[in-house]
Order: C-alpha cells, then sequence, then structure tokens
C-alpha cells in the first residue's frame, strides 16, 4: 500500500541504497586520490607523480559513471527525486577531485 | 480525568491518575533532588540546553572583552597573555560546550516527540553524556580559577601546545576537559542513529520522517566519524606533554602539521556539524509559517547526505598556508567549491518553500529569514576562501573571523534563538513575547552586521588574527571601533532574548495545544505534557501527521488512537521499529530513574582531575570504579523472549535478538566510533612514515614471530565469539572468547617489546595504535568475563541471545583490528625482506 509521501516498503531499500552509493563512491574516490597524491608528493615518494596522475585519470571515469547510475532511476517520489540528487552531486563532486591532478599533473 | 503537572508548571497537559495510574506511576519524574537521577528525555535534554546556553553566555562575555580591548588601537585593558586566553576560551567554549551540546539538547528532547517515541531509546547513556559534559566544561572552565586558562587558541597547535613552549598546566585543562566532553557527543551521536532508526511511530518509514530527523542522522554519523581524530589528537597530545613521547617533535620524526590534520579532520566537519541541525530546525519551522510542507523534501535529503559525505574532504583548506604540495592544495579547494553545492540546493529547498505561500511574519520566521540573508554571505566569502590564491591573501586575516562567524553565527545562532521562540511552550508551557521577540532580532541582526560585515575591510586592509592590539594609523582603527560598538549592540540583542526566556517562564502566555498551527508530532498533546510523550502512539501515514490527520487533533491528545496503550506490568516501554519502513518490530524497555549515569560520569571526572594533578594512582582507581559502575549498570535480568499486547498492531516481542534490533545497532554505531579512532591511529602511523622516512627506519621492529601468533589468536578470537552469538548464551562459550582476547592482548604486547616508543614518533605511535587494540581487547575480555558471571548467578535465559550476539559484532570488529595491527607491525620486515 502507498501512503502520502511513500514508496512500497519494498521500493524502499533499493532506493535508499541508491542514495547512499553514490556519496560512498564518491568518498572511496576521494580517499584513493589522496592516497595517490600523499605517495607520490610526500617525502617518501613512494610512487612517480605520473603514475599517481593516471591511477586518477582511469579509475575517475569508472567511478563517476558508478555514482551516476541512480540517476536513472525513475519515478516522482521524494526518495526516488533524493537518489537522482544524490547521484549528480557525487559524479561532480568525484570529476572536481580529479579535476586538479588531470589538468596539473606532477606535485605543483 | 485529572489535569495537572509539576507546581512551577501552567496546569496543562493531561495526567490519568484516576484512569492509568499504573502508567502515571512509571513514567513519573522523580520529585525534589532526585530529579537528578531522571533519565528521562525530557530532563536530560533541558539540562543540556540550559547548561549551553550558560556556556554561551560566558563565551558571549568574553568575546565583549575581546571586542573592547580592540575598541582602539595600542589599548592597555587587557595584558596580551590576559587577551589570549579570552580568545582561546571565547572559542574553545563556543564550539565545544555551547553549539554542539546545545543542539544535541534540542535533538535529546524534541526527536522522540517527532518520532512517535515515549522516551530516547538507551535513556541512561544520554544521561551519561550530559554529566561527562557538565563535568568535562567545569574542567575547562576552571582553569580560569588555577590562572591556568588554555591560551593557545582554540585549535591547540603544535608546537606551540607542547610542554616545551606552554609550560603549566594550561594546556592539559583544556586537552582533558574537551575530551571529557566529547564522550557527551559522541554517546548522543550513537544514541540518535539508533533512536532514528529504531524507534519511529508505525508507518513512519524512512521517506515520512520529519525532515529534523534526517538532519539529526546524518549529524549523528558524522559526530561518530568526525570527533575521533581530534579525540585521538588530544590524547597523543596529552601523552607528548606527560610522557614526553615525541608525537609532534620533529628532531624524532613527529611532525607538527600531523596535530593540525588530526585537528582539522575534526574541525572542519565540526562547522557542518553545527550547521545541520539548525539547518534542520529552519527545514522544521519554516513549513509551518508558510503553511506548506517543504518545498523538494528529496533534495533536501539528497544535499543532506551528500554535503555529509562532501564536509569530510575539505579539512586542509584550513592548511593552505603550511607549504602541502600544490596539487593537493587544488584537491582542498575543488572539494571545498562543491561542498556549495549541496549547501545550495538546501538554501533553494528553503528559498522555494518560502515561495509557495505568504509566510507568517512571527518571531522565529524573522530569525529563518535572518538566517538565510547571513549564512548566504558567510557562504560565499567560504567560496572565495576555498580559491588558494586568495585565501593565501585573506589568511589569519580578519576576514577569515568575518567568514566563520557568517557562516556560524548566522548558520547557527540566529536558527537556535529562532528554535527557542518555536518550541519554548515544551519547556514551560508559555509563549515568549513577540514583541521583545522582535527587538531582539532586530538588534542582533543590526549588531551582528555592524560588527562582522566590517571585519571582512579589516582583514581586507591587513589586520591578523589573535593580536591583542595594534599600532594606530594603518587604516583600522574606525572600522575596529564600530565592530566592537555593533558587538555592543549584538550583546544587548542576546540580553533580550534571555530576559525573554527567563520572564516568560513566569508571566508568558498560556500556549495552547499546537500552537503555531504545526504538523509534525511534538505538537500532538498540549505543551507541558507530563513525564512520557505519549498514551498510545499513533499510527501515522505521512510526514505532517496533524496536518493531514484531523483526528489526532479532533480529540484529547491521550484518547487518540495508536499502539501500546497504557504500561504493561507497570514497565516503561515504547515501540520499536523496522530501520527502514518504520513497521513495528518490537517492544523496547526504557530503565527508569538511576544514579548510575551520574556515578559513573564522576568516576571519570575524578580520573581526569587526577589526571591533571599528577596522582596517578588515584586516576587508576577511579577508572577501576567506572568499571563496577558500568557491570551495575548492564546488569539487569534480560527480558528477551517476553511478549506485549500492543493492542491494534498485535502482540510484539520485547528487545528482540535481532541485527535490526536497537542494541545490535547501537553496537555497530558505537563499532564506527571506534572504527574511527582506530583509522585516525593508523592515519597517523602512515602520515608519519610517509612524510619523514628517515626516522621509520631507527624505530625498530616488532617481533615477527609473535605478532603473527598475536594475529593468529585474533582468528580464534573471531571465530569464538561469533560461535557464542550463533549458538546462544552457554557458560562454556564465553571461556574461550575470555581466553583468546587475553592471549591475544599477550601476544601483541610481546611483540611489540622490541620497539622502544621514545625512539621516534612512527615508534610512539605504533605503541598507541597497540594500545588502543588492547583497550579493545581488555573490553572483550571484561565482557565476556561480565557475561560468565550473570549465566552463572541465573540472569540469563537459555533464549537470551542479544547480549551475545552483539558481543560476537564486536569481536569480529576487535579481531580485525588485531589483524591490521600485525600486517602494520609486519609491513617492515616484508619491506626489507624485499
Amino acid at each position: 500500500m502507498i501512503h502520502k509521501n511513500g514508496l512500497p516498503s519494498d521500493k524502499l531499500l533499493p532506493v535508499l541504497r541508491d542514495i547512499l552509493r553514490p556519496a560512498l563512491i564518491w568518498a572511496a574516490h576521494f580517499v584513493l586520490v589522496y592516497a595517490a597524491l600523499s605517495a607520490a608528493c610526500a617525502q617518501r615518494g613512494l610512487i612517480d607523480p605520473f603514475w599517481a596522475s593516471l591511477l586518477v585519470l582511469v579509475v575517475t571515469p569508472p567511478a563517476a559513471l558508478w555514482a551516476i547510475v541512480g540517476a536513472r532511476r525513475r519515478g516522482r517520489s521524494d526518495f526516488e527525486r533524493a537518489a537522482r540528487w544524490s547521484s549528480i552531486i557525487s559524479a561532480l563532486a568525484i570529476l572536481f577531485n580529479a579535476a586538479p591532478v588531470v589538468l596539473m599533473g606532477g606535485c605543483g | 480525568m485529572t489535569d495537572t503537572s509539576a507546581s512551577d508548571r501552567p496546569v496543562q497537559g493531561p495526567v490519568l491518575h484516576d484512569e492509568m495510574p499504573e502508567f502515571e506511576a512509571a513514567w513519573a519524574t522523580p520529585p525534589g533532588w532526585r530529579i537528578l537521577s531522571s533519565v528521562s528525555h525530557r530532563v536530560v535534554g533541558q539540562r543540556f540546553i540550559v547548561t549551553g546556553l550558560v556556556f554561551f553566555l560566558i563565551a558571549g562575555f568574553l568575546a565583549l572583552l575581546v571586542r573592547t580591548q580592540l575598541i582602539v588601537p595600542n589599548n592597555t585593558f587587557l595584558d596580551a597573555e590576559t587577551y589570549n586566553q579570552v580568545f582561546t576560551m571565547h572559542g574553545t567554549l563556543m564550539m565545544f560546550l555551547f553549539a554542539i551540546p546545545i543542539l544535541e539538547g534540542f535533538a535529546v528532547y524534541l526527536l522522540p516527540l517527532m518520532l512517535g517515541a515515549r522516551d530516547l531509546i538507551f535513556p541512561r547513556m544520554g544521561a551519561f553524556g550530559y554529566w561527562c559534559y557538565l563535568f568535562g566544561g567545569i574542567i575547562v572552565l576552571s582553569s580560569f580559577l588555577f590562572d591556568a586558562a588554555p591560551d593557545g587558541g582554540w585549535f591547540m597547535y603544535t608546537p606551540l601546545s607542547t610542554s616545551q613552549y606552554t609550560p603549566g598546566l594550561s594546556a592539559d585543562f583544556w586537552l582533558i576537559g574537551i575530551t571529557f566532553a566529547e564522550i557527551a557527543s559522541v554517546t548522543a551521536a550513537v544514541e540518535i542513529i539508533a533512536a532514528v532508526l529504531c524507534t519511529r511511530a508505525p508507518g513512519m518509514s524512512l521517506t515520512r520522517m520529519p525532515i529534523f530527523a534526517w538532519y539529526m542522522l546524518v549529524t549523528a554519523f558524522m559526530i561518530a566519524i568526525g570527533f575521533p581524530p581530534l579525540i585521538i589528537g588530544s590524547i597523543l597530545l596529552e601523552i607528548e606533554r606527560v610522557a614526553g613521547l615525541p608525537f609532534f617533535d620533529v628532531t624524532a620524526g613527529g611532525d607538527p602539521l600531523l596535530w593540525q590534520h588530526l585537528f582539522w579532520l575534526f574541525g572542519h566537519p565540526e562547522v557542518y556539524i553545527i550547521f545541520l541541525p539548525a539547518a534542520g530546525m529552519v527545514a522544521t519551522m519554516l513549513p509551518t509559517f508558510v503553511g506548506k510542507p517543504l518545498f523538494g523534501y528529496g533534495f533536501a535529503v539528497a544535499a543532506v547526505v551528500t554535503m555529509g559525505f562532501i564536509s569530510f574532504g575539505l579539512w586542509a583548506h584550513h592548511m593552505f598556508a603550511t607549504g602541502l604540495p600544490t596539487i593537493s592544495l587544488t584537491l582542498f579547494s575543488a572539494a571545498s567549491t562543491m561542498v556549495a553545492i549541496p549547501t545550495g540546493v538546501q538554501i533553494f529547498s528553503f528559498i522555494f518553500t518560502l515561495a509557495q505561500g505568504r509566510p507568517r511574519l512571527t518571531v522565529p520566521m524573522l530569525f529563518i529569514l535572518g538566517f538565510l540573508f547571513i549564512f548566504v554571505i558567510g557562504g560565499l566569502t567560504g567560496v572565495m576562501l576555498a580559491s588558494v590564491p586568495f585565501n593565501w591573501q585573506a589568511h589569519d586575516s580578519y576576514f577569515v573571523v568575518a567568514h566563520l562567524h557568517y557562516v556560524l553565527i548566522g548558520g547557527m545562532v540566529f536558527p537556535l534563538v529562532g528554535a527557542f521562540y518555536y518550541w519554548s511552550p515544551h519547556f514551560t508551557g508559555r509563549m515568549m513575547s513577540e514583541r521583545l521577540g522582535r527587538w531582539a532580532f532586530w538588534l542582533m541582526f543590526t549588531g551582528f552586521h555592524i560588527t562582522f560585515f566590517l571585519m571582512h575591510l579589516t582583514g581586507l586592509r591587513g589586520m591578523p588574527r589573535r593580536v591583542a592590539t595594534y599600532p594606530e594609523g594603518l587604516g583600522w582603527d574606525r572600522l575596529n571601533l564600530l565592530s566592537t560598538l555593533g558587538s555592543y549592540i549584538l550583546a544587548a540583542g542576546v540580553l533580550v532574548f534571555v530576559w525573554d526566556f527567563l520572564r516568560h517562564r513566569m508571566s508568558g502566555p498560556l500556549a495552547p495545544r499546537d500552537p503555531w498551527g504545526a504538523g509534525t508530532l511534538e505538537w500532538l498533546y498540549p505543551p507541558i505534557a507530563p513525564g512520557h510523550n505519549f498514551h498510545a502512539i499513533p499510527r501515522v501515514h505521512s510526514r505532517e501527521p496533524l496536518w493531514d490527520q484531523p483526528e489526532l487533533l479532533r480529540e484529547h491528545a491521550h484518547l487518540a488512537e495508536g499502539v501500546l496503550r497504557g504500561a504493561s506490568h507497570g514497565m516503561r516501554e515504547t515501540v520499536g521499529c523496522h530501520p527502514v519502513t518504520g513497521e513495528p518490530l518490537q517492544i523496547v524497555r526504557l530503565p527508569k530513574p538511576t544514579w548510575v549515569p551520574l556515578w559513573a560520569a564522576a568516576t571519570i571526572a575524578v580520573a581526569a582531575v587526577a589526571t591533571l594533578a599528577s596522582a596517578y594512582v588515584i586516576a587508576g582507581a577511579a577508572l577501576v570504579a567506572m568499571l563496577v559502575c558500568f557491570a551495575l549498570w548492564a546488569w539487569e535480568p534480560s527480558q528477551t523472549g517476553e511478549t506485549v499486547d500492543t493492542g491494534p498492531e498485535g502482540v510484539l516481542p520485547v528487545n528482540v535478538a535481532d541485527r535490526l534490533g536497537h542494541t545490535h545497532i547501537a553496537t555497530i554505531g558505537t563499532l564506527l566510533v571506534l572504527a574511527a579512532l582506530y583509522g585516525s591511529l593508523l592515519f597517523s602511523v602512515l602520515y608519519l612514515w610517509n612524510v619523514h622516512p628517515d626516522f621509520t627506519t631507527i624505530a625498530g621492529l616488532a617481533d615477527p614471530l609473535w605478532a603473527a601468533v598475536a594475529g593468529g589468536l585474533a582468528l580464534v578470537l573471531i571465530a569464538s565469539s561469533k560461535v557464542a552469538a550463533h549458538k546462544g548464551p552457554r557458560l562454556g562459550l564465553d571461556v574461550p572468547v575470555l581466553l583468546s582476547a587475553v592471549a591475544t592482548g599477550a601476544g601483541l604486547f610481546v611483540a611489540m617489546l622490541q620497539i622502544d616508543p621514545r625512539d621516534t614518533a612512527v615508534a610512539a605511535t605504533l605503541w598507541v595504535m597497540a594500545g588502543f587494540v588492547g583497550v579493545m581487547l581488555f573490553v572483550m575480555a571484561f565482557w565476556s568475563l561480565f557475561l560468565a558471571v550473570r549465566k552463572l548467578f541465573g540472569q540469563v535465559a537459555p533464549h537470551h541471545r542479544v547480549p551475545d550476539l552483539n558481543r560476537g559484532s564486536f569481536g569480529l570488529a576487535t579481531g580485525v583490528m588485531v589483524l591490521i595491527a600485525v600486517v602494520v607491525l609486519l609491513a617492515p620486515h616484508i619491506e626489507g625482506l624485499s
């Protein structure tokens, strides 16, 4: 039964996952970018900055695509709208994270 | 029916002494001084709010001292040392002892009422948190009495705060007092997570949850993850000050920037931890005055959730001037700019809600409009400061002071004062004055802008922060004079508000039922209901049940249809729900008034004060007493397996042993906090290892054999605790858990003996990491011993699986932490082999 502001019970959990998943992907991507930059640009110099940039370049498109998957969810309920917007905001944020690395390269 | 209430309160809420004597007796608030033993969310919430308000007034007074000192150039009103103490304590009190606790107080008070619960789900934990907050705050404040007030800024940067540059106890007061007070925030976070997910009215799915609950749920998760880095940082710094371990000492491979990373890993999310609850209040009040539901509930939920995540990616924008690699600066600059998008989505959601109707310009509404105006300006200057080149120019100038006050006063204080006017009937049964409220608003609004808008200009003209005075003729004189006069006007506005708050308690007009025509459930009962919330918990069908279910307001609140009418067996009970769908899952039994939370907090306070006084034997004894208190706390007969007839929702089990049960969800919440603490330590180890590679070779290596043994024993610990969780309560199953926990700790300790913590910062941090794991293992051992004793004394029936289930999850997490520690300890050996 669908009440006002509601979704059928069986749809709630998948939509909730669609709200949270993009944000979690953003978090994982951010940690990876930060770790890559730290590995390349700190004193220990674990990896070459080129490889750090390449790593970010490689993981960013799938991460952004995976995050944006929720945006194709149809439906007019508030929760489904939340899933779409969470996807859009998170995908944009992933691209923002990667942009400096891709545009600048090196450690700056 | 007898309409009565406490003698000092208006006669309003229905107290059914005649019809439901058992119910009234079960929920009665203890009279007289025994009210200190109350654990009711109404009592605890009000304690938080009033205490937070007191700290706000003290911190505001300190701010006035700062502004008075700066009113003219070369002023001698305060000497430099006192000035440093005053601005440090101003920031400390405002950020740690006012902003977060008072918002938590509102959450503790309002959430059960909004969600349809009779109390918060862990009332004793709420009370314990409050006492920790109070005692911690008193410790920090008492530093003034000993002429040892902290003077290193609210951020306590190293190396200034190390014992070399800050001898004496001032930094110790800060580190110990604030860490103690933070227990309140962390416990409240776990409690709010469990309460929001597990105790909602029947039918209140996540999509029908009041928007304030969404804001508080995200905030609680942020506190659980955001506070641990500072707790770890404070512990490291205190150990360095007391025991001389070199975490931040560059001569031993330490790094002052590690403190800044840990501090701002907490400090930046904290801004959002302060903003989000206040924005949640706005999102709750605004629809009431517009008469329409919040525009874009889905947009707001998406924005709050994404903001909760993205706000953790901004911390280093407070460190743009510390020499981080430029590429890192751009990463944090990008994330700082990006957070403007979810913030903007929320603001537009509020603006479109306003555009849906003709808002009633009440006092709360004025403060909401003030919030929108001020916070948007603060947000815009925030975007400016996210730009690295501009940040370098404005860094440590009054421009930053202006920005942060626009964000914090606009984003938090204005909504908070609006919230006082809106929800005060709940506290006193009376309405605050519209006339005085308007005076308060206009004085605060005008004074605020005169004070802080001009600071943008002062900063752009180059005036640095935290200077006790300045020479004349630099173009700062008139701006400072006007800012100080503005601060007096702002203070006058605050005083009018405080006067109104005190005055209305005695002489304000009585508040009718649902005085603002709101749609959320907290207004179902007349203000000042007695100690409980719902005689029967109604099923809800929408987000604004009082608007969409007119039958709820048609007759007396206590006659409303609902589940769990009355109190079976004279016990305190509420309905536990499925976390997603909101459908009833169980009956949650709640504790009655008890002194144990107070005693437990008092023992920690004794330990904290004894540590300050270097009386470590007393501190140790106090910690043992604390363990006794916690054992008393948990020593109660299990009630799993009993059932209760709820009426419309049929028969429900009591305290189900299930992963969706409230105690298990609280266990997961606690593990989230512990994982964040452990993660902060791992970050510290990796950071020092990465930034100072020369020192890691001196640090010494752990014994690989014993480390591997500890890893193997950790697997036994995981397996034994999981078996015990699966098989249910049997005394024989507690023994392997207990023994494996003790043996794992012993193995890890022996493995660490080859590392001298005084050698290098990495070595010291490895010891703290191992020590943390040791504490986790100790908890496992203590828990297992406690459960075994309970079973010996017949406190646990064969089907009482809840404690074993929770210990199983805790054991898994502890085992994984040991394994991670073993990998960290073995990694240098593998590196050496390669």
